[in-house]
């Protein structure tokens, strides 16, 4: 009986009862989140001005925009649309609630892919730490998607129209998908950016251009402590994801004797050593890469397989490399001064008691650290034949 | 309890009415029979004379059709009629010693017996059988004549193999019986007849092997067949609902095959063979689900594809009770689940579909139901084609109509397949109506409402037990005895199967030694 009891209940008392179809949702793949300026609230909700009367200011300081492809019936062929959307709040969660008025199927963030926010929310620590917070609690949203900071407003980079792929949410994440193949922006998925946030408030986010008919992925915006404290170009952005070993497919051009080669890296390996003398730290960056020629010349006149050739060539690979690696560590230390390089967490790790002495003031110690790159390179292949 | 009894009617006790002994009298004893036969014009009394002088009466009754003529005719009124006039015993001791003379000289035919009462005399007159009443003679002959209409040995419909013998059982009893002894030479393989079937009268055997058996098993058989009391058998799937151990549950407890080699195989595990006469299946206890999963063909084949094809099985099981469900649960509830370009393509796909999931797989399912169950009733050449045209042609109008998505077609198509993987017919039409269940419960209550199924299958299903042996032997029981687990999901080398499976016969059970090692060891030091 009480078992009975207990199964029946268990039946009708728990289970998701949120049946909907697959064709009665709007799967959002892109979300776009912006800050408004005061001055460019809108003034025509009197509704609005009434009620902030009898209940305080609450500006609305959100635009969320969602780019969702939305499948429709025309003469009878399924078709796709592209559809794009904005709406004003006071919050996120008051924004998705608005939308479920004017959208017919229900807005589904279980396939979101990526996020973008506005340069502006980025500058606002306590109302970036409040998105991070709504895309963290939320319970459809997955960690795996994608976050970028768009230069300008994320609703601009979300409106263009890109010509290759006529859904905007689907080219903006295969733009994060083939990131791995040019390596010109720093992408970490959601979970990556909490953790790291997490331990030091300190990020690399990809940066997202928008153009006419065109997006681009490359660069990235540095966030200390929250806040937004500039940009890294591309090739910084390189740097970087060498020196926390996320990257090993990658191309250099080379300049030897007036022809530019380029270097195809198939692996890189970067190992930090910690050198104490006294009070002062110094960082080893030991990098060993391994590649490929991919192109020389037609019919070269010295064989490419000679080994002094060859190792004059590396020797170029290693100039090269080490110079992307220090340029970054030097904007990131010098201009930026944010540990966005992962120093910390190695000396949290490998030298817990050094941390306990520099840990209170490592915001202040880390643009003082002195840093050596030594790059090892090898070339391993010539180029591929048919 | 009044209504079950107005139903299936009040088990009622054949009036066992006092059995006639015979008369000393020829036409006493005819008279006898024909009053117990009356009105069955197929029975042929044939009365003659034997005897130098032709001056003794005898009489022999069969059924026509039933009696084989030539043997009547050859080995039986031949050698009475004429024989008997060129030996020249004394009137005397012929007179005294008819009988036994007649019998031990007279009867050309293996299979001659004496009956005592006239029922039992008729009873095998009724089963093909010649009663021979002579006069003078308290005795009465019966002489094995049986030579009635039957199907030869040929291929089995239900259970074809590649690669493996191809002969099936018949509707006769003791063809069956004589498939299954063809293969075993062991004066250890027994055969226990009995009769069942109050008016029928139908042979029943179980057969097993002595020294393996599973002794347990064996006395349950025995007492679970004397429990049977019906008018008529006509197959044995009567038997099977008799005797099983829940008659409530959608899974089949009782193996039922028409292959010879299977039974002989399921022997030699330690199992017992029902062969039940006019039925083709013939039935193996204890069933386990294990052993419905596995094809003859497992074992004919190299182990590696056995073990390949056996996965593939399960796989084909699962898909055929699960992937209704699974669209509906998917579609309905958890789109997040499916990676997005698929989640994409799905809705593109169902816009415009005026159900919901869990309508269009209903609809879907009982449409092709309908196919399948029309399609074993359409004649043969027909069949195909119909089958084929009604899947076809119902399919793609459905979605051009759009009642369903396309993707529901294919789920549908893939369910209906993959439950033809399951070797056992009736195992599979177990899991045909579980689909139901399932496809009911993703509908209410999405993915949640599948695992709570699968619970309430898998609950089932422990519990379960045939003949005493747990159904789900041996994946509950390997902790005793892990090497069961080698005749399961994958299927060990033959060489390494040495032992019997220990869930069926605890038993007797090194099947064999292999010696491949001392050989060949010996011979690679020279």
């Amino acid at each position: 009986m009480m078992l009975t009891l207990i199964i029946t209940l268990s039946m009708f008392l728990t289970a998701c009862w949120d049946k909907t179809e697959i064709n009665d949702r709007a799967f959002v793949l892109a979300l776009g989140i912006d800050h408004i300026p005061p001055s460019e609230q809108p003034k025509e909700d009197r509704e609005h001005k009434a009620l902030e009367k009898v209940l305080g200011e609450h500006a609305p300081h959100y635009r969320m925009t969602y780019a969702f492809p939305k499948q429709m019936l025309a003469g009878g062929e399924p078709t796709v649309e592209n559809i794009i959307m904005s709406s004003v709040g006071e919050n996120i969660y008051i924004n998705e609630r608005q939308m479920k008025a004017r959208v017919d199927n229900q807005l589904f963030l279980g396939h979101l892919k990526s996020v973008v926010l506005g340069e502006e929310v980025v500058k606002t620590p306590q109302m970036f730490r409040e998105v991070l917070d709504a895309l963290e609690k939320d319970p459809l949203i997955s960690r795996k998607v994608n976050l970028a900071i768009a230069v300008g407003e994320a609703k601009e980079v979300l409106n263009v129209e890109p010509k290759q792929e006529s859904i905007s949410g689907q080219f903006i994440t295969d733009l994060f998908m083939g990131e791995d193949r040019t390596n010109r922006a720093p992408v970490a998925d959601l979970d990556q950016l909490f953790i790291s946030l997490h331990d030091n408030s300190n990020a690399a986010i990809p940066r997202l251009t928008g153009a006419e008919e065109e997006l681009k992925l490359g660069g990235a915006a540095i966030i200390k402590n929250y806040e937004f404290v500039g940009w890294i170009g591309e090739l910084e952005s390189m740097g970087l994801m060498i020196l926390k070993n996320e990257t090993d497919i990658f191309v250099v051009t080379i300049n030897a004797d007036g022809i530019n080669i380029p270097y195809q890296v198939t692996e890189i390996k970067t190992v930090y050593t910690i050198q104490q003398k006294d009070k002062e730290i110094k960082m080893l960056i030991e990098i060993e890469a391994e590649g490929d020629i991919v192109q020389y010349f037609f019919d070269p006149e010295e064989d490419v397989l000679d080994p002094a050739l060859l190792e004059k060539l590396e020797q170029e690979v290693e100039k090269k490399l080490q110079g992307i690696v220090m340029h970054t560590v030097e904007k990131l230390q010098k201009d930026l001064e944010t540990d966005v390089l992962g120093f910390d967490t190695y000396i949290k790790r490998h030298n817990p008691d050094l941390w306990a002495q520099v840990g209170k003031d490592w915001v202040e110690i880390f643009p003082t650290v002195e840093v050596e790159v030594v790059v090892d390179a090898k070339i391993r292949r010539v180029g591929l034949t048919k | 309890m009044g209504l079950w009894k107005k139903i299936f009617g009040e088990k009622k006790k054949e009036a066992k009415a006092g059995k006639t002994m015979p008369d000393k009298k020829l036409d006493k004893n005819l008279e006898t029979i024909k009053a117990m036969l009356k009105d069955c014009d197929d029975i042929v009394y044939r009365e003659f004379e034997i005897g130098v002088d032709q001056d003794y009466k005898a009489a022999l009754v069969y059924v026509d059709g039933m009696a084989d003529k030539i043997l009547i005719n050859n080995f039986i009124l031949s050698t009475s009629m004429v024989a008997t006039r060129i030996v020249e015993p004394t009137a005397e001791e012929l007179k005294q010693q008819l009988s036994q003379h007649m019998k031990d000289h007279t009867f050309a035919v293996t299979e001659v017996s004496e009956q005592e009462t006239m029922e039992d005399a008729v009873k095998f007159a009724l089963s093909g059988d010649t009663i021979i009443l002579l006069d003078n003679c308290e005795k009465i002959f019966t002489v094995g004549s049986k030579g009635f209409p039957a199907r030869g040995v040929s291929e089995p419909v239900t259970e074809a193999v590649i690669r493996g013998p191809r002969d099936g059982f018949t509707e006769v009893f003791r063809f069956n019986t004589a498939l299954i002894r063809r293969r075993i030479r062991d004066t250890k393989l027994k055969v226990k007849q009995m009769q069942l079937g109050a008016r029928s009268k139908t042979d029943v055997a179980i057969m097993y092997i002595e020294d393996v058996v599973n002794e347990g098993v064996l006395k349950e058989v025995k007492r679970r067949l004397d429990t049977i009391d019906i008018d008529i058998i006509l197959d044995s799937g009567y038997v099977e609902q008799f005797i099983e151990d829940d008659w409530t549950s959608p899974f089949p407890q009782i193996q039922n095959t028409e292959r010879p080699d299977v039974v002989t195989a399921a022997l030699y595990e330690g199992r017992v063979a029902i062969v039940v006469d006019n039925s083709p299946f013939v039935l193996i206890v204890p069933g386990t689900i294990n052993a419905m999963m596995q094809s003859a063909e497992d074992y004919y084949e190299r182990w590696s594809i056995a073990t390949a094809v056996r996965l593939l099985r399960y796989f084909a099981a699962t898909l055929s009770l699960l992937l209704p469900s699974l669209y509906v649960a998917f579609t309905s509830f958890h789109p997040q689940m499916m990676p997005t370009q698929l989640t994409l393509a799905l809705a593109v796909n169902r816009e415009g579909v005026p159900f919901p999931a869990i309508v269009e797989a209903l609809i879907m399912e009982t449409t092709i139901e309908i196919l399948r169950e029309a399609g074993v009733r359409l004649p043969g050449p027909i069949g195909a084609t119909i089958g084929i045209v009604g899947g076809l042609v119902i399919g793609q109008a459905a979605v051009e109509a759009g009642l369903v998505a396309p993707l529901m077609v294919i789920v549908v198509a893939v369910t209906a397949i993959s439950s033809f993987a399951i070797p056992r017919y009736n195992l599979a039409i177990g899991f045909r109506l579980l689909r139901f269940l399932f496809i009911f419960a993703a509908g209410a209550l999405g993915l949640y409402g599948i695992m709570l199924s699968l619970l309430l299958v898998l609950i089932h299903l422990a519990s379960l037990k045939s003949f005493g042996v747990p159904y789900l032997s041996p994946f509950v029981t390997f902790i005793e005895e892990s090497g069961d687990i080698g005749d399961t999901f994958v299927r060990a080398p033959l060489l390494s199967m040495n032992n019997r499976n220990a869930h069926v016969n605890p038993n007797n059970r090194n099947r064999m030694d292999d010696r491949r090692r001392e050989n060949f060891g010996d011979k690679e030091e020279k």
